[in-house]
């Protein structure tokens, strides 16, 4: 859970919630630090084209921004990563980079999963059984996306 | 982007969809994923949209697919969908017909 207390965001989450969330944000920036195979879609969607049907446009802001965007996503996993213990639950005060970073993590990390299993509005809404392990991975979907809208509430608060 | 930023902001000075006669616009594209409320923080977030505005947008992005979110040069267009980018939201530019 994400709180706001004293105007500062406080991070409070069980053993094994900080553990889910080493392991899948780990995932991630191994994606992201390891060339993947060209076209893949995860890949794609997390670092997409600037134009629909003008390549130009598109080689022109990836010369100007791919790496840039790469590193930026980079950094902003390992500063998730790096509030995370080591072992046991997760308490902690956030500072404003360190909020900023589990916002936009908590997001890329639904893209790519979401993109992986090749996820539709449709199946977003039906609800999923947790303890069915074929759906283990719309579980922990929609866990994600319950702590992002849980940090995007505490920072409107 | 270090800061987070206030809710209820004022309308920036720069009118970004209403201006007619700059060239480049960028467009959100809905995706199944992202949450409605995180599009209407960034929308507010990037742009110092009202929560209203954003609100709209997010709203037209989700039923039509796509809303044009900013508009004005080149440059800054590019640096709006980079940011879009950034925070996870599909984005693109196009030169206004």
């Amino acid at each position: 859970m994400f709180r706001k207390k004293l105007g500062k965001i406080t991070a409070d989450v069980s053993e094994d919630e900080a553990k889910l969330l080493r392991s899948v944000i780990g995932q991630y920036l191994d994606l992201l630090e390891n060339d993947q195979p060209p076209g893949d879609p995860v890949m794609e969607r997390l670092l997409p084209s600037a134009s629909l049907d003008d390549e130009e446009v598109d080689r022109k802001y990836r010369d100007l921004a791919l790496n840039e965007l790469q590193n930026h996503k980079r950094s902003t996993a390992n500063t998730a990563l790096q509030c995370l213990p080591h072992r046991g639950p997760w308490s902690q005060e956030l500072g404003p980079e360190e909020t900023e970073a589990w916002l936009v993590v908590l997001g890329d990390v639904r893209l790519a999963i979401g993109t992986r299993i090749g996820v539709t509005e449709e199946l977003m809404s039906r609800p999923v059984d947790p303890e069915d392990p074929d759906e283990w991975s719309m579980a922990v979907l929609h866990y994600l996306g319950a702590l992002q809208e849980n940090l995007v509430e505490a920072l409107s608060d | 982007m270090t800061e987070t930023a206030p809710i209820e902001l004022d309308e920036p000075g720069h009118k970004e969809t209403t201006e007619p006669d700059l060239p480049w616009v960028c467009i959100v594209h809905n995706d199944p994923i992202n949450l409605m409320s995180y599009v209407v923080y960034v929308f507010q977030k990037l742009f110092g949209y009202s929560r209203d505005k954003a609100t709209k947008l997010m709203l037209q992005v989700h039923h039509e697919g796509r809303a044009a979110v900013s508009s004005g040069p080149r440059e800054r267009v590019e640096m709006d969908v980079y940011r879009l980018h950034a925070h996870g939201l599909w984005a693109t530019m196009t030169k206004d017909a």
